[in-house]
């Protein structure tokens, strides 16, 4: 079995509030602690963009979850939103015409690294304009490796409707085909809504990693979850209820839905169905902790330890939770697998990492030290 | 006084040891400006140094700790644990104590008692 990481070590350059930052070293299952707007959600957002090589739905899934956008007319003359791709950049300033300094994320040295750069718009082309400005929007280049492609910053959504759109320009793009992206799947702080369990589900349903997902959730569950399955038709009318996730137990002889059991055992799903749904590629968790009490923290952590690693997932969670730290340090310390928290914090003016193996982590659930 | 108490800390290994300061402070007339944690024994002490250095926003660590058979094998694996954290430890152990710095800018003394070098 490969046990080799994707990122055994990670380095991001001018990405949103992140001007440098190093870590040398990633386990098998890494937690990033730290205070509140420290950059966690940013380095998580940083490894998104790399495992999926600096793909066009990636980054509009970045620009919409902080709503950047801008507002311009498209070539009809209405009024539309464009993503404003310079968000991404460290230290962009709007009123400043400077570019800023590239986007950078590595890993190591044999791995291939991602760039970004904000391009000036051609003045001339058919590029949108800002709203009320004679500005066109900025477009990006993306490199991976020593290729690269353009991406125009086309309207995003249509005022009022839903469409989304971003054209790639692949004029200067290398013959080459574009780097196989790392499987890859990223959880949110909110509770997985029915429509991503469903599509988590679709992914596994009859497959091994159905029983993968099922022997995970057990876990915490227990014994007595049969199956899972999916019921509800795709909603066409604010009638419709929906795609659900169903369970059945041994104890029970309805389906019973996954919600009744409450928001811990939607969290637990959401793990344990992204995890079956990411084998050999990376899962990123933001604000783990959430709906799970702090009693089942120990067990959440067993299920990511043992099946990240039978399934050779590279798990990169974010927590606030001390409890959460304390149960990540409980798991590694019964797993084979390499278990890595990482604090991040602001040292003179520079985001630093500071590193917490398994043996200090015990010594610290043990004792009680503030590790956050 | 404008520090946080949490920012600087003493270790010992135990509740007569945070007597001995008390005792120690009163007589000088000099107020409490760090905490005091007891380890319950010199292992826990000892197992504890990477992580007390590594608490976000440490500014000041001090170690005491007795030398109980042998200060040079007390120096020695408490310098371990300090190295480990990425201190700059020197190799020996200054009669009068010993001060440096660690990882982002904290400073880290040691005091082997009763004179750090006997027995």
């Amino acid at each position: 079995m490969s046990t080799r990481l994707h990122l055994p070590s990670l380095s991001i350059e001018g990405f949103r509030g992140i001007r440098s930052l190093e870590l040398p070293r990633l386990g098998r299952v890494t937690l990033l602690a730290g205070k509140n707007g420290v950059g966690k959600t940013s380095v998580l957002e940083a490894i998104r963009l790399y495992a999926s090589r600096g793909d066009s739905r990636s980054l509009i899934d970045l620009i919409e979850t902080r709503e950047e956008f801008v507002l311009g007319d498209n070539d009809e003359g209405d009024l539309v939103f464009f993503p404003d791709f310079s968000s991404l950049f460290y230290g962009f300033d709007q009123q400043s015409t400077a570019r800023p300094p590239p986007i950078r994320i590595a890993s190591t040295s044999e791995s291939l690294s991602l760039s970004l750069r904000l391009e000036d718009a051609d003045k001339n082309s058919d590029s949108p304009r800002f709203f009320g400005s004679e500005n066109p929007t900025n477009g990006l280049r993306v490199l991976v490796g020593k290729r690269s492609r353009n991406l125009s910053a086309g309207p995003l959504i249509y005022y009022g409707g839903t469409r989304k759109h971003l054209s790639e320009a692949n004029a200067r793009a290398s013959r080459d085909e574009w780097p196989a992206p790392i499987a890859f799947e990223s959880l949110g702080p909110g509770l997985l809504g029915n429509a991503d369990a469903a599509r988590l589900w679709d992914a596994v349903a009859l497959t091994e990693a159905e029983d993968f997902a099922i022997r995970a959730l057990r876990l915490v569950v227990g014994d007595s979850l049969e199956r899972l399955a999916v019921v509800g038709e795709t909603p066409r009318s604010y009638r419709s209820r929906g795609r659900r996730v169903v369970a059945k137990l041994t104890t029970s002889s309805a389906p019973i839905p996954i919600k009744r059991f409450g928001d811990g055992a939607n969290r637990l799903l959401a793990v344990a169905l992204s995890l079956a749904n990411c084998r050999n590629g990376i899962l990123l968790i933001d604000e783990v902790e959430n709906g799970i009490h702090y009693g089942i923290q120990p067990a959440l952590w067993r299920m990511i330890f043992s099946t990240a690693e039978a399934a050779n997932t590279q798990v990169i969670a974010a927590t606030h939770s001390f409890d959460c730290i304390v149960g990540f340090a409980t798991a590694a310390a019964e797993s084979h697998a390499d278990g890595v928290v990482l604090r991040l914090e602001n040292y003179e003016d520079e985001l630093v990492a500071v590193q917490y193996l398994e043996d200090s982590l015990l010594v610290a659930a043990q004792q009680g030290t503030e590790v956050r | 006084m404008g520090v946080e108490s949490k920012s600087q800390l003493l270790l010992v290994e135990g509740n007569d040891e945070i007597h001995v300061i008390r005792k120690l402070m009163e007589r000088h007339d000099l107020e409490p400006s760090f905490e005091i944690t007891q380890k319950e024994g010199f292992e826990e002490l000892r197992k504890s140094i990477y992580n007390e250095v590594n608490v976000s926003q440490r500014s000041a660590l001090g170690i005491l700790a007795d030398a109980n058979s042998s200060s040079k094998d007390r120096w020695r694996s408490i310098s371990d644990r300090l190295r480990k954290a990425d201190c700059e430890v020197p190799r020996n152990l200054a009669h009068t104590g010993s001060i440096f710095s660690g990882p982002r800018g904290i400073r880290v003394g040691v005091w082997l008692m009763p004179d750090n070098k006997s027995p």
